[in-house]
């Protein structure tokens, strides 16, 4: 090729460059973001966890909405009270109409209740979200009375949990039906264009939404699980924003001035470690050298106050995750309004933990595993093996054993650990309290994820007068009571709160939320 | 001929059914799935509900024995995480995984024999000397970190190539295939190289030794007195004699590119089977692991079929070999 020849070529690709320029602002509608969370369905009422969680408010959307401090806000539903104890009134918005261009009315929320429990083959379905609501009762076309089978306070969490589908396009429709888009249908900001399974999610504004006008015109979620394949998307340009920033690349993007790295507030979830406190002899505690013990140290209250005590939480989370948590005193991270602000995070004491440990007659120390998986969290196993560090300072012989996932949480229910660390996400203030702490009674719903089996029953008292009371703010006050009757008897050893990390190219924001979530109703263009 | 081929797939048959045993008792033995799928606030009626729907709730011998029926009648039980058709969610998963071991054994056998060729005709060369400096390279350098470099050099710092993920499909004879686009034939590339390189390493070398063995046998000296032209020589005398070890490297290279591209897979972001094979297992998600098994044999039995009767096609001996076993 001649000089001149390249000259012009080069200038051609130059103009063509500021075409490219030109035409940005009409670019700058779009939006594409590489996620790590795996969407498994477009099924709204299939699979109750993070990744529907987050992708399917685009589509479908909640009779109430919960605000960036997890408080109840009118969304689809403009009003709720109780009028007697086993009665809800909800009133509906009026103005709000399908993708398919039906009305939304109270038969939508009655169809949608129906369907709910009647999702065949769902592993792990709503059905719990419904379950207190015993028949729905049509007013008007957007009035309904839900009659609970006992008094229910909790119902607007209910109502904040289950997607309305509706009953005109989704007659009959099954999971697959929804997969496919046919009957993916909803009142949401963004209607579906393409869904494919493992791969990406294409929505497109909804023009006719009831809301303010969506921000983007066209938004595409492509999932990248591993984390050098998202950031390498990012670096490249391939996608605007990315969630679960790796945090060993967190300081590489500080520095990027193309990139603005986004760091949100505590998680409505907590790190903890549960200790083997209820049975007498445990079998991950032994002698030092190895011979079982005739008493099961986890037993005394004193002994796993040493054990929070021996940790370093500061240490922990700007050590091995980079600055991305908050140290844990209790289960509610301050995202709750109700979390008890005065139960503190323990300090590190070593002397006051030795000190309990030889009150409680250890001061000889003993052998104790600590079970963590090694796929399920960020930087899960170099958590655990910090924790064991500091239990070794205390003069305990700590280890560490690291499982995936898979065998993990199976054995964690069969009890066969001493020590294992989890973490538990909870949308609602008493949720925690209720799965973790409370006495395993399966007929109440107490104890769900109680896998050590402790059991205080002031704890329980304090709980469920919570759960019967209609007062929000003596709810919050008897579940207050009850995390700081918990965390003195030191039912489980809260270690941080989890932050969401995000990076997006700059000219974007991103509104972190509590919850585990990356979507486009979180990524706005910078204001100019 | 047909009596070698019935043979083959009663052989097939019961390497399925010995594995869909083990890996029944493999993931029973692991952990229980709905420990992972059920929401930690679930309680036990929730549970409950969800191992019934799973059909968890019955003894594993009748576990099994609801799968064999099914499978029998072509259905291999539905996916617990997807709550479709594992089948049909492996199939739909299938093309891309395909997609990319072809085109990944189109460069190895592309680039590959010529080079080895080359390297076996001019063993002293500096030209073959690069080569095969280069092919211990393409064979001791993890494909993981090679990944990661071809990422870093032509997505990150070049901006030539897309990073990851699958570009955009058209729709041939009901597949998904990226293979007839630009963008899917930019996205194809970097993986398929990658997941190539192993085996253009292992095809340079495994043709420079044929190469140089063929050269001194007496078929080939006879065919250079005769007065043949190098090309014909080595195209025709040389090339066809050594094909038939390469082809059967390729035919298992191939099944085996297709069975564990899950390391490119994973870098790349390539949604292939290998990825959905992983996420299976750490899931527990056993009707898709079970399924993915049971096709990735009868891929591979498939293959071994193929590559066998291609030995007929190529090599004389063996012909006459059946045709005298016909004939008897």
């Amino acid at each position: 090729m001649t000089v001149p020849r390249m000259a012009r070529r080069l200038a051609s690709l130059f103009s063509l460059a500021a075409t490219l320029a030109a035409v940005a602002p009409a670019l700058a509608q779009n939006l594409t973001l590489g996620t790590k969370l795996e969407l498994n369905t477009l099924d709204p009422h299939f699979f109750a966890a993070f990744p529907t969680g987050s992708s399917h408010p685009l589509i479908f959307e909640h009779l109430i909405a919960l605000d960036d401090k997890l408080q109840p806000q009118p969304h689809l539903a403009v009003s709720w009270k109780s009028i007697d104890p086993l009665t809800w009134e909800v009133r509906l918005r009026k103005d709000v109409v399908f993708h398919n261009g039906a009305p939304f009315t109270v038969d939508d929320v009655i169809f949608t209740w129906d369907r709910v429990p009647n999702v065949p083959n769902s592993p792990n379905s709503f059905s719990q979200f419904t379950r207190s609501v015993e028949k729905i009762v049509k007013i008007d076309s957007h009035t309904l009375h839900m009659k609970t089978r006992a008094t229910h306070p909790g119902l607007p969490m209910d109502l904040a949990n289950v997607l309305i589908v509706s009953s005109s396009a989704g007659k009959g429709a099954s999971t697959q039906d929804y997969n496919s888009g046919k009957a993916a249908v909803g009142t949401g900001p963004y209607k579906l264009v393409e869904w494919v399974n493992g791969e990406r999610l294409v929505v497109e504004r909804n023009d006719r939404y009831w809301g303010p006008k969506p921000t983007w015109a066209r938004v595409t979620e492509v999932v990248l699980a591993k984390d050098a394949a998202r950031l390498a998307a990012l670096l490249s340009g391939q996608v605007d924003a990315i969630d679960a920033v790796p945090s060993a690349d967190i300081p590489r993007l500080r520095q990027d001035k193309r990139f603005s790295l986004v760091r949100g507030g505590p998680a409505a979830l907590v790190h903890y470690i549960a200790l083997d406190s209820a049975r007498d002899v445990s079998p991950f505690v032994t002698a030092k050298d190895g011979k079982p013990l005739a008493t099961n140290p986890l037993k005394d209250a004193r002994v796993r106050k040493a054990l929070s005590l021996a940790l370093n939480r500061g240490l922990i989370v700007d050590r091995v995750l980079d600055g991305s948590g908050v140290a844990a005193g209790q289960m509610l991270s301050d995202v709750f309004p109700s979390a008890p602000k005065d139960v503190k995070p323990d300090l590190q004491d070593l002397a006051r933990a030795q000190a309990l440990l030889k009150e409680a007659g250890w001061a000889q120390g003993f052998r104790i595993v600590l079970h963590t998986t090694n796929d399920r969290y960020p930087s899960d196993a170099a958590i655990a093996q910090t924790v064991a560090q500091m239990w070794s300072r205390l003069g305990l012989k700590a280890e560490v054993e690291t499982l995936p996932g898979s065998v993990f949480f199976t054995r964690a229910s069969k009890q066969e650990f001493s020590a294992f660390a989890a973490q538990y996400g909870a949308e609602e203030a008493s949720n925690s309290l209720r799965a973790l702490v409370a006495t395993y009674t399966p007929a109440k719903g107490f104890g769900t994820a109680n896998r050590t089996r402790y059991s205080n029953p002031m704890v329980d008292n304090l709980l469920s007068a919570s759960l019967q009371n209609l007062d929000d703010r003596q709810r919050d006050n008897l579940v207050g009571r009850a995390i700081r009757v918990a965390m003195d008897d030191q039912a489980l050893i809260p270690v941080f709160y989890p932050i969401f990390d995000f990076a997006a190219k700059s000219g974007l924001v991103v509104t972190p939320r509590p919850q585990r979530r990356f979507n486009a109703l979180m990524i706005a263009p910078a204001a100019r | 001929m047909l009596a070698e081929v019935l043979r083959r797939l009663a052989q097939a048959f019961f390497v399925l059914l010995a594995m869909s045993v083990l890996v029944f008792l493999g993931v029973y033995a692991i952990g229980n799935p709905v420990e992972l799928l059920v929401n930690p606030q679930a309680d036990e009626a929730e549970k409950l509900r969800a191992t019934i729907a799973l059909g968890l709730d019955k003894p594993l011998p009748e576990q099994y024995l609801v799968f064999l029926r099914g499978a029998l009648g072509g259905d291999l039980g539905r996916s617990f995480v997807f709550g479709v058709p594992s089948l049909e969610l492996i199939l739909s998963k299938l093309p891309a995984t395909v997609e990319l071991a072809l085109v990944a054994m189109v460069l190895a056998v592309g680039i590959g024999i010529p080079l080895g060729l080359l390297a076996g005709l001019k063993p002293e060369g500096w030209l073959s000397r690069s080569i095969m400096t280069g092919s211990i390279l393409g064979f001791s350098l993890p494909s993981f970190w090679v990944g990661l470099v071809l990422i870093m050099l032509f997505s990150v710092q070049l901006g030539w190539l897309p990073s990851g993920g699958r570009g955009q499909t058209v729709t041939v004879f009901g597949l998904r295939l990226s293979l007839f686009t630009a963008d899917g034939l930019q996205h194809l590339l970097m993986p398929a190289f990658n997941l190539a390189l192993f085996k253009l390493s292992l095809l340079i070398r495994l043709t420079r030794a044929q190469t140089r063995e063929a050269l001194t046998q007496d078929y080939v000296r006879f065919a250079r007195a005769k007065g043949l032209r190098a090309r014909r020589v080595v195209g025709v005398h040389v090339l066809k004699n050594i094909l038939i070890p390469i082809v059967t490297v390729i035919g298992l290279e191939f099944g085996s590119v297709i069975a564990f591209a899950i390391v490119t897979e994973s870098i790349f972001a390539w949604p292939g089977t290998g990825k959905l094979l992983i996420d299976s297992i750490n899931q527990l998600d056993r009707p898709v692991i079970v399924a993915y098994l049971l096709v990735i044999v009868t891929l591979f039995v498939t293959i071994n079929l193929v590559v066998d009767l291609l030995y007929t096609a190529l090599d004389p001996r063996v012909r006459a070999g059946a045709r005298r076993a016909a004939a008897t």
